[in-house]
C-alpha cells in the first residue's frame, strides 16, 4: 500500500536552476519522520507534469504551440516543517514562461520505484504501508540528471542527427458558446465526478463528444464480448474565438481491431493496429476536409463484472447489498495509465481515456479520465446532439 | 560432398529515415544512424528522441513495407539506406 503525505495548493517560491523535486519514502512501521530513501525523478517521470504545464500555458496564451522548444525548471513549494507542500514546474521558451504547481501525488511513480527497491533490499516488507512526501532538503544530490535542464526530444546521441519535421500544432478557432448551447453534461451511466465544476474548470479544458460517436465508442469497447477491446477517439483541438479558451471536440471513433491482441483482462494494439488507425485518420482528414483532425484519446472495455478480477465475482451475484452496491469495473488500472502516458505523453496533454465497465448488476458504467496533477483523474464530458457543429 | 555457402549479409550504413510516434503528431528526420546497431536498440534511442517514457519497451515498424522489424537484427539489414518511414510502437497494453 502506498500513501501520499499531505499536500495543498500554494504558490511556490522563485524557480531555482539546478533544483529538482525528490521523493522521500518511509513506512508506518519505521515512523513518519524517518526517511528510508530519497528518489529523484527521471525524465520519463516528469513527462506528464511537463505536458500538463504546457497545456495550461497554452490555454492562457502564455506559451507557444511547440512543446519541444521549452526549457523545464523546477521550484520548491511552501515548506511545512521538514516537508514541502508541493513543487512547481516552469516552462520557458526564452521569451515567455509559465509555471504550474503539482502535489507529491504527481511523483507517485518515483515513490513506487523506491518502494520496489527497498522491498528487494528487504528494508521494507511487502505488506508495509509506505508513505512518501516531498522533503524540504535532501542530503546529497548526485543522482540528478542535468539533461532535464534542456529542451527534450531533439538532442543528438552517438553522432545521430535529428530534427523535427512535424507540422506545427494547428488550433482552429470556433465558438465555445455554440457548443455549450448545443450540449449537455453526459451523466447516463457515469461512474461519477471526482471534482466540483470549478475544480474541473481549473484542471481540464472543456470536452465535447457527438452523441452517435459516444455510442460508437461503447460498441468499440464491447465488441470483444468478454475480451477487452479498444478504439481511439479522433477530433479537433479548438480555441474559443471570444475567450481564447481551448476545448476539444470528439468527432469520430476508430475501432482498434486489426490484429489487436485481445485477452480477458488486457488488449494490446499491434503495429498493424496502429497502422490501420492512422490510415483511417488520414482518410477522415481527406474525405471530411479536416486536415487538422488528430487522435484525442482512447476507449476500451473492462468487459467483466466487479469482483471477477479478485476471483469473487460469483459472491457479488448473491450478495444482499448488490442492489445498492456502487462498485464498478469502469476505472483505469495502473496499466491503462502507463499505456496512456507512453502513447500520449509527448505533447498531447488534452488526451482522454475512456473506460466502459459494468456495475455488479451488469449495467453499463463508464468513466472518463484526463491528465491532472501529473496522472489520470476522472473528468466530465458534454454530449452534443445534432449535426450542425460538425 | 558439397560445401554450403552463406549469403553475405548486406547492411546499409549509415542510415537516414523519418520516425514518428504512433499518433503521428510528432515526426523526426533522422540521419547518420549506425546501420549495424540492432533494431531494438535503435527503437529505444528513437523513443528517447521522441520524448517517450523510458520505462516501456518499444519496437520499430517500417510503414513503407508494412512490417515489424526484428529487434535483434541490424537495422541496416532490414531497411534501405534512406527514405524509410519508421514508427515507434510501444510494447504496452491496456489492462
Amino acid at each position: 500500500m502506498l500513501t501520499q503525505a499531505s499536500s495543498r495548493a500554494t504558490r511556490p517560491a522563485g524557480a531555482e536552476p539546478g533544483w529538482a523535486p525528490a521523493v522521500a519514502v518511509t513506512s508506518k512501521r519505521h515512523g513518519d519522520d524517518q526517511a528510508l530513501a530519497y528518489e529523484w525523478p527521471t525524465l520519463s517521470d516528469l513527462l506528464p507534469v511537463r505536458a500538463e504545464t504546457w497545456l495550461h500555458g497554452l490555454r492562457e496564451d502564455s506559451l507557444g504551440p511547440d512543446l519541444g522548444v521549452h526549457r523545464m525548471t523546477f521550484a520548491p513549494g511552501e515548506p511545512e516543517g521538514s516537508r514541502l507542500r508541493n513543487f512547481a514546474v516552469q516552462l520557458d521558451d526564452g521569451c515567455r514562461s509559465y509555471r504550474r504547481t503539482f502535489s507529491v501525488y504527481s511523483l507517485s511513480s518515483v515513490a513506487q520505484r523506491a518502494r520496489l527497491r527497498l522491498t528487494t533490499e528487504k528494508v521494507l516488507r511487502p505488506d508495509d504501508e509506505v508513505l512518501y512526501y516531498l522533503p524540504a532538503s535532501v542530503p546529497g544530490r548526485a543522482d540528478w540528471d542535468s539533461a532535464l535542464d534542456g529542451p527534450i526530444g531533439g538532442a543528438a546521441a552517438d553522432g545521430v542527427q535529428a530534427h523535427s519535421c512535424s507540422p506545427p500544432l494547428a488550433i482552429q478557432e470556433a465558438s465555445l458558446s455554440s457548443f455549450l448551447a448545443a450540449s449537455e453534461p453526459l451523466v447516463d451511466g457515469w461512474a461519477g465526478p471526482a471534482f466540483t465544476a470549478e475544480q474541473e474548470r481549473r484542471l481540464y479544458i472543456p470536452a465535447f463528444v457527438f452523441d452517435d460517436v459516444w455510442a460508437q465508442g461503447l460498441r468499440c469497447a464491447r465488441h470483444g464480448d468478454d475480451l477487452e477491446s479498444a478504439g481511439m477517439w479522433a477530433g479537433r483541438l479548438l480555441r474559443d474565438s471570444q475567450s481564447g479558451e481551448l476545448f476539444l471536440v470528439v468527432d469520430g471513433c476508430i475501432g482498434a481491431r486489426h490484429e489487436a491482441v485481445e485477452e480477458r483482462y488486457s488488449v494490446e494494439l499491434s503495429g498493424e493496429t496502429w497502422s490501420a488507425v492512422r490510415g483511417v485518420l488520414r482518410q477522415r482528414r481527406q474525405r471530411l476536409g479536416r486536415p487538422h483532425e488528430i487522435l484525442l484519446g482512447s476507449m476500451h472495455g473492462h468487459n467483466f463484472l466487479p469482483g471477477v478480477e479478485e476471483g469473487n465475482g460469483s459472491s457479488c451475484a448473491t450478495c444482499p447489498k448488490a442492489a445498492e452496491c456502487t462498485q464498478t469495473t469502469a476505472r483505469a488500472s495502473a496499466l491503462d495509465i502507463d499505456w496512456h502516458h507512453c502513447v500520449f505523453s509527448w505533447g498531447q496533454p488534452w488526451a482522454i481515456l475512456g473506460v466502459w465497465g459494468f456495475n455488479v448488476r451488469g449495467e453499463d458504467v463508464w468513466q472518463l479520465y484526463g491528465l491532472a496533477d501529473g496522472t489520470l483523474l476522472p473528468r466530465s464530458i458534454r454530449v452534443v446532439s445534432g449535426p450542425h457543429l460538425r | 560432398m558439397q560445401a554450403s555457402t552463406l549469403e553475405p549479409s548486406v547492411v546499409a550504413d549509415p542510415l537516414a529515415f523519418s520516425v514518428s510516434e504512433v499518433t503521428g503528431l510528432r515526426t523526426l528526420a533522422i540521419e547518420n544512424v549506425d546501420g549495424h546497431r540492432d533494431a531494438g536498440q535503435v527503437a529505444t534511442s528513437m523513443a528517447s528522441l521522441l520524448g517517450l517514457p523510458a520505462n516501456t519497451p518499444y519496437a520499430l515498424r517500417d510503414d513503407s513495407s508494412a512490417r515489424m522489424l526484428v529487434d535483434d537484427q541490424p537495422l541496416g539489414s532490414q531497411i534501405p539506406a534512406e527514405g524509410t518511414q519508421l514508427v515507434v510502437i510501444p510494447r504496452s497494453h491496456l489492462g
